[in-house]
C-alpha cells in the first residue's frame, strides 16, 4: 500500500541539443526523446540555445566542425524534476537499468567506464593526468553537493585554459567529459570516491556507422572494418550522419514495436 | 639480554655517496615523522664517513643516532650490503624500517594493529599515483623470473623475535653467498638490490611467514616512471604537478594518502621549500 504522507519525488531524463551549421542536434534529441520515454517511461526535456562557441571533430566528415558543448552546468537550474537523468543527444536507451540508479544514487553518478565496441582509446585526459569520466550518463538529485558539482563545472568551462594546464590535458577543445572530471576530483578532495560513479560502463560505437539493425533483442552492427552483434542495451552512438539517418529512424521504430 | 631504548619506532640508514646526501633525506624523514605521526621515535644508521657530517640541527631532530661497527658496503656505490644489520642495531623492540627516500602524509601507528599478526611483515605489491596495486611492472622482471614475491623494502615492519632474527641472518647469508645464490636465479648478474636479496631470504623463509596479503593497506605509492605507465625518462619532478598542502603531497591533482616513495632524490628540494 502507498504511503500518502510521502512525497513522491519528480523523476525525468534531460537532454541538451544546440544545433550548429553542420549537425541538427535537436532531431537527434527528439530521437534519443522518443527511446527515453519508451523504455524509462519518464518525461523528457530537452534544453536548447546554447551557443558556447567550440570545435570538435567530426568523426563522418574528417573535419573540425563548430560544437555548442557549452552550459551543461546549467543542467542543475534547469532541471525540473528532483531527480534527473541528464544524458548526451546521442545516448539511446534501449533499457531501464538507469532506473535502478534513481532508487540507490545519494548526490550524483557519472559514467566512470566506456567501453568501445570495436576499438581500444586512452582513458586519461592526459598522459600525465586523471582518468576520464564520461559526462555522458549523470544521474543526479537536488542536493547541496550536486550543486557543488554543477557549479564547479560552470566555473572549469569559464576558466578552461587555466584548468586544462593544471590538469595536463592534452586536447585543446572544451569538453564536458573533462570538466565534470576535474570538478568530481575537487569536491571530493581530490580523491575518487566510487560512490560517485554509475556501477556499469557504458557501451560506445565511437566511429562511422555503415548499418545498425535490431533483430531478437540483438544489434547487428557494421562499420567499415567490423560487423558486431551485441546484446540490446542503451548505447552511445557517436556518428551523428548515421543518427540523423533513416535507418536510425527505423531501428528506433523497430525498438519501439518490439 | 638485549636492551632496547624503546618500544616502537622508525629506522633508516643513511650513508652518503658522491651523488646523494642521504643524511639530508633523513633528516627530511625524520621532520616527517615527526610531524606525521603520533609515536614518533627516529633513529638513523650511518657510517663513519656521514657520522662526520652530522650537525646540532640533525641532533635535535634524530632520536638515536647509530654508527655501524663494521660497514659492510664500503665499497659499494650503492651502498646496500648493510640492510640486514637493521635487526641488530635498531633500538626499537618494534621496528618500521623506512628506506630514507619515503615521506608519510597522515599517521599510521593504527597499522600497527595489523602488522603485529606477523614477526616481520613486508609489504606486498606497490601502489601508483590513483593508489592501484602494481602487481606486474618492468623493473620487476627478475622476480616473476624466479617466482620471488613481489615484496618492497621502501617500508617493513620487524620484531625482536626468533623468526625476524632467523630473516634477517638470512638475509646475511644471501648477501654473503651471492656469488653463489646467483647461478640459482634466472636474468641476474648484478650485485643484488636490497629488495632482491630480501624476496630472496622471504622465499628461504617462506613468503607467508613474512607479508599479510589481506593487509593491503601496509603499502606505499612508488614514484618510479614505469609504475605510472610512463616512460623511464620522464621524471617525476618533470612531468608531473606536485603540490604540497601541510603533509599531503598532492601529484597531478590526487592527494596521496599512502606513504610516498619518492625514489628522485631531488623531489622534496624540487618541489617544496622546507
Amino acid at each position: 500500500m502507498k504511503n500518502c504522507d510521502v512525497l513522491e519525488k519528480s523523476k525525468g531524463v534531460l537532454i541538451f541539443a544546440n544545433n550548429t551549421g553542420y549537425i541538427d542536434y535537436t532531431t537527434i534529441a527528439a530521437r534519443a526523446q522518443t527511446l527515453a520515454e519508451h523504455y524509462l517511461k519518464l518525461p523528457v526535456t530537452i534544453v536548447t540555445g546554447q551557443d558556447f562557441a567550440n570545435k570538435r571533430y567530426n568523426i563522418d566528415s574528417g573535419n573540425f566542425e563548430a560544437w555548442h558543448n557549452g552550459g551543461r552546468y546549467l543542467a542543475y537550474e534547469l532541471s525540473p524534476y528532483d531527480q534527473t537523468i541528464l544524458i548526451d543527444s546521442d545516448y539511446f536507451v534501449f533499457d531501464d537499468n538507469l532506473l535502478k540508479i534513481l532508487d540507490v544514487v545519494s548526490d550524483y553518478q557519472i559514467t566512470k567506464t566506456n567501453n568501445y565496441v570495436c576499438s581500444q582509446h586512452s582513458n586519461q585526459m592526459g598522459q600525465y593526468s586523471l582518468d576520464t569520466l564520461w559526462a555522458t550518463v549523470i544521474v543526479f538529485n537536488k542536493t547541496p553537493k550536486a550543486r557543488m558539482l554543477f557549479d564547479l563545472v560552470g566555473v572549469i568551462e569559464r576558466n578552461y585554459q587555466y584548468y586544462r594546464d593544471l590538469y595536463n590535458i592534452e586536447a585543446r577543445n572544451f569538453r564536458n567529459d573533462y570538466a565534470f572530471t576535474i570538478a568530481d576530483n575537487v569536491i571530493n578532495g581530490y580523491s575518487p570516491n566510487q560512490e560517485n560513479y554509475l556501477p556499469w560502463p557504458i557501451i560506445s560505437v565511437p566511429g562511422p556507422i555503415d548499418s545498425l539493425e535490431l533483430k531478437d533483442s540483438k544489434f547487428y552492427l557494421k562499420t567499415s572494418g567490423q560487423a558486431l552483434v551485441l546484446p540490446k542495451q542503451s548505447i552511445h552512438l557517436m556518428s551523428k550522419a548515421w543518427l540523423l539517418s533513416e535507418s536510425c529512424e527505423q531501428l528506433i521504430e523497430a525498438a519501439i514495436n518490439a | 639480554m638485549r636492551e632496547f631504548k624503546s618500544q616502537f619506532g622508525f629506522l633508516t640508514i643513511a650513508q652518503n655517496n658522491d651523488i646523494t646526501d642521504y643524511l639530508e633525506l633523513a633528516y627530511q624523514q625524520a621532520l616527517n615523522v615527526k610531524a606525521t605521526q603520533k609515536q614518533n621515535q627516529f633513529a638513523v644508521l650511518v657510517d663513519a664517513d656521514t657520522a662526520k657530517l652530522i650537525t646540532d640541527q640533525h641532533r635535535e631532530i634524530f632520536d638515536y643516532i647509530i654508527e655501524f661497527s663494521t660497514d659492510h658496503a664500503k665499497n659499494e656505490h650503492w651502498k646496500m650490503s648493510n640492510e640486514w644489520q637493521a635487526f641488530y642495531l635498531t633500538p626499537f623492540k618494534e621496528t618500521i624500517k623506512l628506506e630514507s627516500d619515503l615521506l608519510f602524509t597522515r599517521d599510521i601507528t593504527h597499522w600497527l594493529d595489523g602488522l603485529r599478526f606477523r614477526d616481520i611483515c613486508f609489504s606486498l605489491h606497490c601502489k601508483n599515483l590513483q593508489s592501484e596495486n602494481i602487481t606486474s611492472s618492468p623493473y620487476r622482471k627478475i622476480f616473476k623470473e624466479n617466482d620471488l614475491p613481489d615484496i618492497y623494502t621502501g617500508m617493513y615492519y620487524f620484531r625482536f623475535s626468533q623468526t625476524s632474527a632467523d630473516f634477517f641472518r638470512t638475509v646475511r647469508d644471501v648477501y654473503a653467498g651471492w656469488d653463489t645464490v646467483k647461478n640459482h636465479l634466472a636474468l641476474i648478474n648484478e650485485p643484488p638490490t636490497t629488495d632482491l636479496a630480501f624476496a630472496v631470504a622471504a622465499k628461504i623463509i617462506g613468503t607467508d611467514v613474512c607479508t599479510i596479503p589481506t593487509l593491503e593497506f601496509f603499502n606505499f605509492v612508488h614514484l618510479k616512471p614505469q609504475i605510472q605507465g610512463w616512460n623511464e625518462t620522464q621524471a617525476v619532478t618533470d612531468h608531473a604537478n606536485v603540490e604540497w598542502q601541510d603533509n599531503i603531497v598532492r601529484i597531478n591533482n590526487r592527494n596521496q594518502y599512502y606513504p610516498v616513495h619518492y625514489y628522485e632524490k631531488g623531489f622534496v628540494h624540487a618541489t617544496r621549500r622546507i
